[in-house]
């Protein structure tokens, strides 16, 4: 299984990068990692699944 | 965020970190986003361990290595560490050929943020009073390097408030202490100001939806903001990003105190004459994300 593996670090790559991760887990399922540097910390994120979630009322 | 954290040690701490999850996971692709000091460190680190690196939102250039610093260093620096670069628009594109990419290797693929957008929008429309307020300024200052700026700035704000009670300005402020410090320091008691910590993702948005006027330093919330035909003030010297100048929606107003209020004062008054709701969501398919992600399974598969 081919591993990809999905860098973020600020909120601003959370949010850019949260579709990206959800359209390649359709794609690839578990073989997609989405890792945080925790370059800022104390920023609120939304995860994916989050953002995904409050799309479907 | 660490209090004082130096870029260099910053720049250490998520290499080795990069370095232990390459080790732990062995990944044969590393996705990263724009042009933050993690996106340089992912690209760097992947480049050492000789793994390909895709590089999203890629070819935004100001053609100033300092500025913005250090994020027009980290976005070009990356572009030769890259094996595929999706890049927003033509014009990024033409910006990476110009750099000697190949263009097979370039995909145009929109923006990302769109797609975000779109996950969340639906909610947001269920809330009540989402057209545009009157009167409703929201401003997001951040930048690192310029301090000096952001007061100049804020002090433009201040100088609009007091002249302007009728205007609400929200500031979801930086998490940055120096950052809030100056936010405190200049607009605090006054009460057509109103400070607050950051706010989630899908809240933020809905408070863009809802202003008349947005003035930021951020190419993000430029971006975003943009994306709803919102009218924006972007408070720097100049700018990578062309999301919405053409539309005239965008202006770029320096970083001195008289040309905040000017260009507030007059943004306002002009957006009065018109017709309150200007919202324009566009619809884009298919989706930034779906390319991207069509290329990758293409390389991995």
């Amino acid at each position: 299984m081919k591993i990809v593996s999905i860098i973020i670090g600020t909120r601003p790559e959370a949010i850019k990068m949260a579709p990206v991760y959800l359209a390649l887990k359709e794609r690839l399922g578990d073989s997609v990692k989405l890792i945080s540097t925790g370059q800022h910390r104390e920023l609120l994120w939304p995860s994916p699944e989050r953002l995904q979630c409050t799309s479907r009322p | 965020m660490r209090p004082g954290q130096s870029l260099t040690r910053l720049t250490a701490r998520l290499l080795v970190k990069l370095e232990n999850h390459f080790n732990h996971h062995c990944p044969d692709l590393v996705l990263a986003h724009g042009d933050t000091t993690t996106c340089f460190a992912a690209a760097l680190s992947s480049f050492y361990k000789q793994i390909p690196f895709y590089h999203v939102e890629a070819g935004l250039r100001s053609h100033k290595l300092n500025s913005p610093y250090p994020e027009e260093f980290n976005r070009q620096s990356v572009t030769p560490m890259a094996r595929h670069h999706f890049a927003p628009t033509e014009l990024e594109k033409e910006n990476l050929i110009k750099d000697g990419i190949s263009p097979h290797l370039i995909t145009i693929t929109g923006s990302t943020v769109h797609d975000a957008i779109h996950l969340i929008k639906n909610r947001n429309k269920n809330e009540t009073g989402l057209g545009t307020q009157r009167s409703l300024v929201v401003v997001t200052l951040h930048r690192r390097e310029a301090n000096l700026s952001i007061t100049q700035t804020l002090a433009g704000i201040r100088a609009t408030a007091e002249s302007r009670p009728e205007v609400v300005f929200v500031c979801p402020m930086h998490p940055n202490p120096s950052v809030q410090k100056a936010f405190k320091e200049l607009l605090g008691n006054q009460k057509n100001i109103v400070l607050t910590n950051p706010l989630p993702y899908p809240e933020f948005i809905s408070l863009l939806m809802k202003a008349q006027l947005v003035v930021t330093d951020s190419g993000g919330v430029q971006e975003e903001a943009a994306y709803f035909g919102k009218n924006v003030l972007v408070a720097r010297g100049e700018t990578e990003r062309r999301d919405g100048f053409s539309s005239g929606l965008v202006k770029l107003i320096g970083v001195t105190a008289e040309s905040t209020q000017r260009f507030i004062t007059e943004t306002l008054d002009e957006s009065n004459l018109k017709k309150p709701d200007n919202q324009t969501i566009h619809d884009q398919s298919p989706s930034a994300s779906s390319i991207i992600a069509d290329v990758v399974e293409r390389n991995v598969g």
